[in-house]
């Protein structure tokens, strides 16, 4: 019990927290950028274990670590683009489509890991590098600010800083009102001339590219070696952050640490034996979490919704001039 | 040479083999506001869309300024200076009407939003219009988003503009507004198309009106030279009279029993407060009030879609309440929804379904006690479709490809054919042509000479006092007058009621409290 609190009271325990949110956030990004386009890529899981097993093998065959996470990230958009060509210009159904592409990279990955390397689980047999982590010497060892500042792998800070990067470009800039307009209202996006299918198919592109990053960050940061099924769900608990967040970047940073709290917790249940028993439930806890957090969310919705229903005057009485919404309910429902 | 826009011989015929628009020849001159008139399904919406550049004709030239163009998407459009203002606004909710205003008109990468503020201030200034550049979209008013739809259009340079039923959604105070807003363009030099039903709104304000009838235009003439009720001749194409033919008979028993009704979905306010009439055997009760003064939520609560509400519904001297929508049917209850594609029609199913979606299960159309009778439902389908005058192929046409008008004649059929005891009908003709609301308002009449106890809720005032026996006005969720001669009253004194302005007990109610 006192080896339990003394994993979550340490700076290390702080450092887990953002090592496990890292990977979701990047593709929880992934899953706000493409979902302001109007797209669920439900792809994301498939698309990370591709990264992450092409970046591992792309450092072993060019020896150059940033090399590695380019092929890494290019096989992903490669295979993400696959999905935006099927869903926009063959008119697969988007949710299928992501499903195989899931499917596809579970079994996918083992299949090409076995050609190049004749493992099927554990890619140790070739060398990869992995991203630094930043140490910062003055303050590593201070409680909690240690913790929150040094010792952070360098894609983490990528991940933090691109959280902010995203939400100022889609708030603030022409291509993120236009993104939000294809999302929202296709017709009347393309009636003022802008291409919907292309800014879709840029949309799933780069969120193909923000998932592999993630994926690159399981295989050449969180460890050095990419295993069969490594992303374990994260490709979907990453849908649940960001429907969590309502959609903006920053609380996606937020439902993403979450998240990564939620890992680190089961971790340090299951390392410092408290209540070993349990272990197997203590796993479930990031799971059961996105269960909760979806319950939670949906509720708040609702609320909110009913809120606002009253708020806009379906009430009676008030100004006949200003308020009085003649649309037959359900045009905008079509 | 002053048409700044002409049509010669364009047509477009769809895929399906459907004729939408045939040899279309038709010239706007700078600065008129020139009315287009017609049915439903006479190729209104066709024809402004291949304006627009939305639908390519297939034959015909069309020449802007005078030069041929040949638009293959609505950016050309918009480059030749025409701009449109949908039906369905073509807006972005979660976006700033700024926002919406300068969407993909690149000037900067980054949003400057006191920039676009001010942008829209001055916009605003110059067509005096009254928006706030900072305000989200979804937030606004119908007629406000309408406004910024007119606006866009301008911003972006549009010196032609259609409008497709622009009157529809509004208000009649935001119709005036509207049209001393479109006379202020036309006299900036601005030239306007205008699609509308309504025909006094077109003959008040339009130059030139262009009558266009199964595809094509068949006159174009100066409006000066007509009046609304050789207007709706020459639309339908033949002699029509808008009048009712209306019997007086006996009313009967009372049929429903609304006592002491009141409904509240939030603690402060009363949408329903206190109501109380009868509904009798052939008897038509109108109900008349600005939207959102409880007449929804009256309707709702009679038809089993609310249930928590205080005081009692009786249908034949039972109580209706908490029973299901079924039940309700099969006492005899007919519903005609406001909103007839998301509550009355099953879109993608055929007209012969949905004819029957209702009357199936009273086993008339079963055979072998399990499997549709298709051969019963065909003759019974077919016989409606002559019945009301339904304009369709067949029997197995998808509903959805029907015009609103011919969409409301299903709906209209199948819920009169049960012989209802009580019949709710809500907004029977609201986007529905002069000649089907003819016929439906026919058979309303026709249906309460049956015996039928109806009650009728219409936007439209003229509907309302040429089919009701009696008409209901609703203010602030209260019954605020309760007319029985119809003849002594006009749509002003209604008015009157409906804004508040009246109340007939108003005494009585003081001297309760």
């Amino acid at each position: 019990m006192d080896d339990f609190f003394n994993i979550i009271f340490s700076n290390e325990f702080l450092v887990s927290i953002l090592r496990l949110s890292t990977p979701i956030l990047f593709a929880a990004l992934g899953a706000l950028i493409s979902n302001k386009a109007g797209v669920v890529n439900i792809g994301l899981e498939g698309i990370m274990l591709f990264a992450a097993l092409f970046g591992v093998l792309g450092c072993s065959w060019t020896g150059n670590l940033f090399a590695g996470g380019l092929i890494g990230v290019l096989i992903g958009a490669f295979v993400s683009a696959l999905l935006a060509f099927s869903t926009l210009y063959l008119k697969s159904d988007t949710i299928l489509t992501g499903v195989v592409i899931n499917l596809v990279g579970a079994g996918g990955t083992i299949f090409f890991l076995e050609v190049f390397t004749g493992d099927k689980n554990v890619s140790t047999s070739i060398v990869s590098e992995v991203f630094p982590t930043l140490e910062i010497e003055a303050i590593k060892d201070v409680p909690f600010i240690g913790g929150l500042l040094s010792g952070h792998n360098v894609l983490t800070w990528v991940a933090i800083a691109l959280a902010i990067l995203l939400w100022f470009v889609v708030n603030k800039t022409h291509f993120g009102i236009k993104l939000k307009a294809v999302g929202e209202n296709p017709v009347a996006a393309s009636s003022l001339g802008i291409p919907v299918k292309n800014y879709r198919f840029i949309a799933i592109v780069l969120s193909g590219v923000l998932a592999s990053v993630g994926g690159i960050f399981l295989s050449m940061g969180y460890v050095s070696f990419f295993a069969s099924n490594m992303t374990a769900g994260r490709g979907f608990i990453a849908l649940a952050a960001e429907a969590m967040a309502m959609g903006n970047p920053l609380f996606t940073l937020l439902s993403s640490l979450l998240f990564g709290f939620m890992s680190a917790l089961a971790i340090a249940f299951g390392s410092s034996g408290f209540m070993a028993i349990f272990n197997e439930i203590f796993e479930m806890m990031p799971y059961v979490a996105t269960i909760v957090a979806l319950i939670v969310y949906a509720v708040i919705a609702k609320q909110k919704n009913k809120m606002k229903e009253v708020k806009n005057g379906k009430s009676l009485g008030k100004g006949i001039q200003n308020d009085v919404r003649r649309r037959p309910s359900g045009i905008r429902r079509r | 040479m002053d048409n700044v826009l002409q049509l010669v011989g364009i047509g477009r015929v769809y895929g399906n083999g459907i004729v939408a628009n045939r040899d279309i020849n038709i010239e706007v001159r700078r600065g008129e506001i020139h009315a287009i008139v017609g049915e439903n399904g006479a190729g209104k919406s066709t024809l402004m869309e291949i304006i627009y550049g939305m639908e390519k004709p297939d034959s015909g030239q069309m020449f802007v300024y005078g030069k041929e163009v040949n638009f293959s998407s609505s950016m050309d459009a918009i480059k030749m200076n025409i701009g449109m203002v949908h039906q369905h606004f073509m807006l972005v909710n979660s976006l700033t009407v700024g926002e919406n205003l300068i969407l993909n008109t690149p000037k900067n990468t980054i949003i400057n939003k006191r920039k676009i503020a001010q942008l829209t201030q001055e916009l605003c200034e110059k067509y005096g219009f009254n928006l706030d550049g900072n305000a989200v979209v979804k937030n606004l008013s119908v007629g406000n988003q309408q406004q910024l739809e007119i606006l866009k259009a301008l911003y972006r340079g549009a010196q032609i503009l259609i409008l497709d039923e622009p009157t529809a959604v509004l208000t009649p105070q935001e119709t005036e507004k509207l049209f001393e807003q479109l006379k202020n363009l036309k006299e900036k030099g601005h030239t306007i198309l205008f699609i509308s039903h309504k025909l006094n709104e077109i003959v008040g304000i339009s130059d030139r009106i262009s009558i266009l009838r199964q595809g094509t235009i068949v006159d174009t003439f100066e409006t000066s030279t007509v009046d609304v009720s050789q207007l709706s001749n020459l639309i339908v194409g033949r002699e029509f009279s808008e009048k009712i033919e209306k019997p007086e008979i006996e009313r009967g028993d009372v049929v429903l029993r609304v006592d002491g009704l009141s409904y509240a979905n939030s603690p402060v306010k009363k949408l329903l407060d206190d109501v109380s009439f009868t509904v009798s055997k052939g008897e038509i009760v109108g109900l008349c009030g600005v939207e959102g003064n409880g007449q929804r939520e009256l309707i709702q609560a009679i038809t089993g879609a609310i249930k928590n509400y205080s005081g009692t519904i009786e249908l034949c001297g039972a109580s209706v309440k908490g029973i299901s929508r079924k039940k309700l049917r099969e006492r005899g209850v007919a519903h005609v929804p406001e909103d007839r594609i998301a509550e009355g029609l099953s879109k993608d199913s055929s007209i012969a379904d949905n004819l029957i979606s209702t009357l199936y299960i009273n086993g008339k159309f079963i055979k072998h006690k399990f499997f549709l009778d298709r051969k019963t439902i065909k003759e019974f389908s077919d016989e409606q479709i002559a019945k009301y005058e339904i304009k369709a192929n067949d029997s197995n046409d998808i509903v959805g490809m029907l015009s609103g008008g011919n969409m409301q004649k299903v709906v209209v059929a199948r819920e009169f054919e049960d012989d209802p005891v009580f019949a709710v009908i809500d907004q029977p003709t609201r986007g529905v042509d002069i000649g089907a609301s003819k016929i439906i308002r026919d058979k309303i009449v026709e249906l309460r000479c049956n015996g039928c106890a109806v009650l009728l809720n219409s936007a439209d005032l003229s509907e309302l006092l040429n089919i009701s026996d009696r008409v209901l006005v609703f203010y602030s969720g209260k019954i605020v007058a309760d007319f029985e001669n119809l003849t002594e009253i006009d749509e002003e004194t209604l008015g009157r009621y409906m804004l508040g302005l009246d109340d007939m007990f108003r005494d009585e109610k003081d001297g309760q409290e």
